[in-house]
């Protein structure tokens, strides 16, 4: 205080101010320091109360009201906590796993799962890899019973190693088992999601997560009216070349016969068929133009022989435990759905049924997928098997001539974006 | 620990104040000796290994000064270079290793594997506060020899990893006064309302300016003219209240203790030229090239050629302290060449009577600021061709390419713009936005508002003279009041919802 006060001395301060600072005692910096510890802690305490009651994650339910509340944010952090969380509060017997697609395209709350009595919780998560699926899947087990049955979509290119990649071990430091909860209490991001809930009850197309974990993408919606289809699959078509010319042609780390992935996917299986769990291995229906993208990048000798790498998973763990129940299930092609016209540049009009853009299906191709699953006879979709993996090659060929023949542009479009994203790799 | 962490906030240093209080009312002694352990504790948190060398580097410093201290005619100097060489020897091990290793293996077409040294967290730091302190022993300006004190003074915890870089007779005397052991509202008050500037800007500014600043120095290859600068700019901005966040939170955090820190920064970005840039820029670490690099070269005392030379070096010099790479010696150079035009520029206008007014200042300052960011790019750029290539597309060599959401936007401009070579691209449209957004908010804080000191001016808070005015306007004066009471509150409270994502400041890996 002395040191203070010696240089306030020396300070030129305005006129007057000297006899303010006189008549300024101890007591004014004692007030001053209170009020501001009331404001720190009475904000904290207003702002946590707040978040509560809006409930961005769908974590307390203590108001449910469609004017504040009802439609939730996606969150940008701890997805896979608050995940966990709600499916262990909804205690699924239906598990959907994967990627974005699967978190996208596959609804929860489809009237058909509910039709069969099934109970379902999108568990899947963008941009992860099944390392991640199989420890929610691990946790959620501690909490609640095994699902009945589970559908994982596997994503063909996280199957692509380079022969020498060493083990990556995994991440060790995650965040403390209590950080999720406060952070998703008290932070900047909870407190901005919780506002972002306010508002999104009266937006039309909201950027939504729903309670069953499904990200329904509808803020697509308000995009393909800005911009239109074709700048939405343009732009992610950019990106996935890029991706795409990056990934190696292999599946084997050199002299074996499997990957950190294939471990992955085979601890999956084994822990679910530990659980009588019946499980359903989806092949995504990637659309065309990501089908033509893997072609014209050399990648279909690879994918073909993934397809039968996935056959003979499900029948090894059939060989482990024989009363287990896998199927694996190819929708990929480029067959009725798959070729989806794409609309023409600045056409903000026309909307597509079945695709967000090349990578992501809509819902309604996720019902088709669900229908084929829950035992509809259609023609979509098939279940592969030893013996079926040649004729299964040979219709996709089939279909790939068919749809060059209807919608050429959309082959010429996947040949100059890898050659563009091949010239721009480092 | 960070500052900017609940961990230090609830837990570090209400022990470590509560703690120093009451001991210092026995015994003043005790009261250093806590704060010192507390400062060593501080440190240990991130790497308790390293522990033991800083430990060991205080020893042997406090040893030599005193060999300087009793020594008398050429001993002395022996004292004194037999010091400084070990230090920058150990600093050089350190720091310069893997660089050097890699110079040999290029000039020399050679293979010597790296040895991947890992750089002691403050070694920069309490390495040149000691080497200072050598220098002002051989000088004879050190009057203060309690080593205790000494061990307070390279340990004290708000410097010791960031800075500023000491001097030791600025802080022996502080450590040695009655009044900085007992508890003061006041201090309590000022000190909490500075720090909360200082967190406020870490948190609030530079941790939402730095994603848009590494987007484009590692992961974008989009460099049209507006991104290039966009994410330029988040850096410069990001670098600037980063560093100035955590000097305020060190000047804040020591006058809790009673103690004042050096002033390190003062509005850098308004600084009308190169010159005035560096009186304001990273106040302490200038002071220290000038005086024991700068001076010693010869400075100006040796005709205009050699002052340029000094210049060069200095910078060159400076530049390499920043960090072991070619990026950081272009950085230094740049700077160099910068500070020797403005020199020459000064010469010539003083000669011609040049007509210095309001726009010129203005013009100056944007200038000095484009300057400043060019060179930033060597700074923060990963490689140098990743920096020509950001520093051409700052140039305009790759196009003036806008979003094309945003050129949705524009209604018949756009077409306008077209026609005027802007191109329009997919993508990115939000990346954009937020970027610039920040730049402006972070732009208007720079150059419109009082800085720290400013707002504070009622109180000399820090060691130091100002380059700029002393005194915000009169409404932008702390004082203890109500109002002043829901401004910090409420930047507290903000900062806090902050802390979930803590980042560790830029200046810590130098």
């Amino acid at each position: 205080m002395e040191q203070i006060e010696r240089y306030d001395d020396e300070v030129i301060v305005p006129a007057g101010a000297h006899a303010a600072n006189a008549a300024r005692s101890q007591v004014s910096y004692q007030r001053f320091t209170a009020w501001c510890a009331a404001v720190v802690g009475g904000g904290a305490l207003l702002l946590a109360a707040f978040v509560a009651i809006i409930d961005p994650y769908h974590l307390y339910g203590f108001v449910d009201s469609t004017s504040l509340n009802h439609v939730k944010p996606l969150p940008e952090q701890y997805r896979e906590q608050i995940k966990l969380a709600q499916a262990t509060a909804v205690r699924p017997d239906l598990i959907l796993l994967g990627n974005s697609r699967v978190e996208v395209g596959l609804d929860p709350d489809s009237p058909q799962l509910s039709g069969h009595g099934r109970t379902a919780y999108n568990m899947a998560l963008a941009g992860t890899t099944l390392a991640v699926n199989e420890r929610m899947y691990a946790k959620l087990r501690t909490d609640a019973a095994p699902a009945a049955l589970a559908v994982i979509g596997v994503e063909f290119l996280d199957f692509l190693v380079k022969p020498d990649s060493a083990p990556v071990p995994a991440p060790t430091n995650g965040p403390l088992p209590w950080q999720w909860r406060f952070d998703t209490l008290f932070s900047i991001k909870s407190v901005s999601d919780a506002l972002r809930t306010v508002r999104l009850q009266k937006a039309a197309d909201p950027e939504t997560m729903t309670q069953r974990g499904q990200t329904p993408l509808r803020d697509y919606n308000r995009y393909a009216r800005a911009e239109g289809y074709y700048s939405i699959f343009q732009q992610k078509a950019g990106e996935n070349a890029k991706n795409i010319v990056r990934k190696p042609h292999n599946l084997f780390v050199a002299g074996t016969d499997g990957s950190p992935s294939i471990d992955r996917l085979r601890a999956l299986l084994d822990t679910m068929a530990r659980d009588r769990t019946e499980v359903h291995l989806v092949i995504y229906p990637y659309h065309a133009q990501m089908m033509a993208m893997f072609d014209e990048a050399g990648l279909q000798p690879t994918m073909d022989e993934w397809k039968r790498v996935l056959v003979r998973e499900a029948d090894a763990v059939r060989g482990r435990y024989p009363g287990a129940r896998v199927s694996v299930w190819d929708f990929s092609g480029y067959a009725t759905m798959r070729c989806e016209r794409i609309p023409a540049p600045g056409d903000t009009r026309t909307t597509t049924q079945w695709y967000w853009e090349a990578g992501h299906f809509k819902s309604a191709l996720g019902e088709r997928i669900l229908q084929r699953i829950l035992g509809d006879d259609t023609p979509f979709g098939v279940r592969l098997a030893a013996d079926n993996l040649d004729a299964n090659r040979r219709r996709i060929a089939a279909e790939r001539a068919q749809c060059a023949g209807a919608y050429p542009q959309v082959f010429g479009g996947a040949h100059d974006l890898i050659a563009s994203a091949r010239a721009s790799s480092p | 620990m960070l500052f900017n962490s609940f961990t230090f906030l609830f837990l570090f240093l209400p022990i470590t104040a509560i703690g120093y209080f009451l001991l210092a009312r026995r015994s003043h002694v005790r009261a250093a000796g806590w704060l010192a352990l507390a400062s060593l504790t501080f440190y240990g948190w991130w790497s308790y290994f390293y522990i033991p060398l800083l430990a060991g580097s205080i020893v042997f410093n406090y040893w030599m000064g005193q060999r300087i201290g009793q020594a008398a005619g050429p001993a002395r100097k022996r004292w004194l270079t037999a010091a400084v060489v070990i230090d920058l020897g150990l600093l050089a091990y350190y720091k310069y290793a893997d660089f050097f290793i890699s110079g040999v293996n290029w000039l020399a077409a050679a293979d010597i594997p790296a040895l991947h040294v890992v750089l002691p967290i403050g070694i920069s730091f309490f390495t040149f506060t000691q080497i200072a302190y050598l220098v002002d022993t051989y000088q004879g300006k050190v009057k203060e020899a309690r080593f205790l004190h000494y061990v307070l003074f390279i340990t004290y915890f708000p410097h010791l990893i960031a800075g500023p870089v000491l001097h030791h007779a600025e802080m022996m005397p502080q450590f040695d006064k009655p009044a900085s052991y007992r508890f003061s509202y006041q201090n309590l008050a000022v000190g909490l309302s500075i720090f909360a500037i200082g967190l406020a800007k870490k948190v609030l500014i530079a941790d939402n300016l730095a994603p848009h600043a590494n987007f484009l120095f590692d992961k974008s290859d989009m460099l049209s003219f507006a991104s290039a600068w966009g994410g330029v700019l988040a850096y410069a901005f990001q670098l600037y209240f980063d560093f100035s966040g955590y000097s305020d939170m060190a000047i804040g955090i020591s006058l809790l203790f009673g103690i004042r820190l050096p002033l390190n920064f003062d509005s850098p970005y308004k600084a009308a030229n190169i010159i005035d840039f560096w009186r304001r820029w990273h106040m302490t670490l200038s002071r220290f090239l000038r005086d024991y690099l700068y001076v010693p070269l010869g400075g100006n005392r040796k005709g205009p050629v050699r002052r340029y030379v000094n210049l060069m070096l200095t910078m060159l010099l400076g530049g390499l302290w920043h960090g072991a790479g070619l990026n950081f010696v272009v950085w230094g150079a740049l700077h160099g060449v910068y500070l020797a035009i403005n020199h020459g520029w000064n010469a010539v206008a003083d000669t011609l009577r040049l007509p210095r007014g309001r726009v010129w200042g203005v013009f100056s300052m944007a200038l000095t600021f484009m300057a400043v960011c060019v060179a930033w790019v060597f700074f923060r750029a990963t490689s140098f061709d990743k920096a020509t290539t950001i520093l051409h597309g700052m140039a305009g060599m790759d196009g003036i390419g806008l979003p094309a959401s945003i050129g949705l936007q524009l209604g018949p401009l756009k077409g306008l713009l077209e026609q005027w070579g802007v191109s329009f691209y997919l993508g990115g449209g939000s990346r954009f936005m937020e970027t610039w957004q920040w730049v402006v908010i972070g732009g208007c804080i720079a150059f419109f508002l009082p800085n720290t000191q400013q707002i504070m001016g009622r109180y000399e808070t820090a060691l130091g003279t100002m380059a700029g005015p002393r005194l915000a306007a009169r409404w932008q004066l702390w004082q203890p009041s109500r109002r002043w009471s829901l401004y910090i509150g409420a930047i507290l409270i903000g900062s806090l919802l902050s802390l979930s994502r803590p980042a560790e400041f830029l200046y810590f890996q130098f």
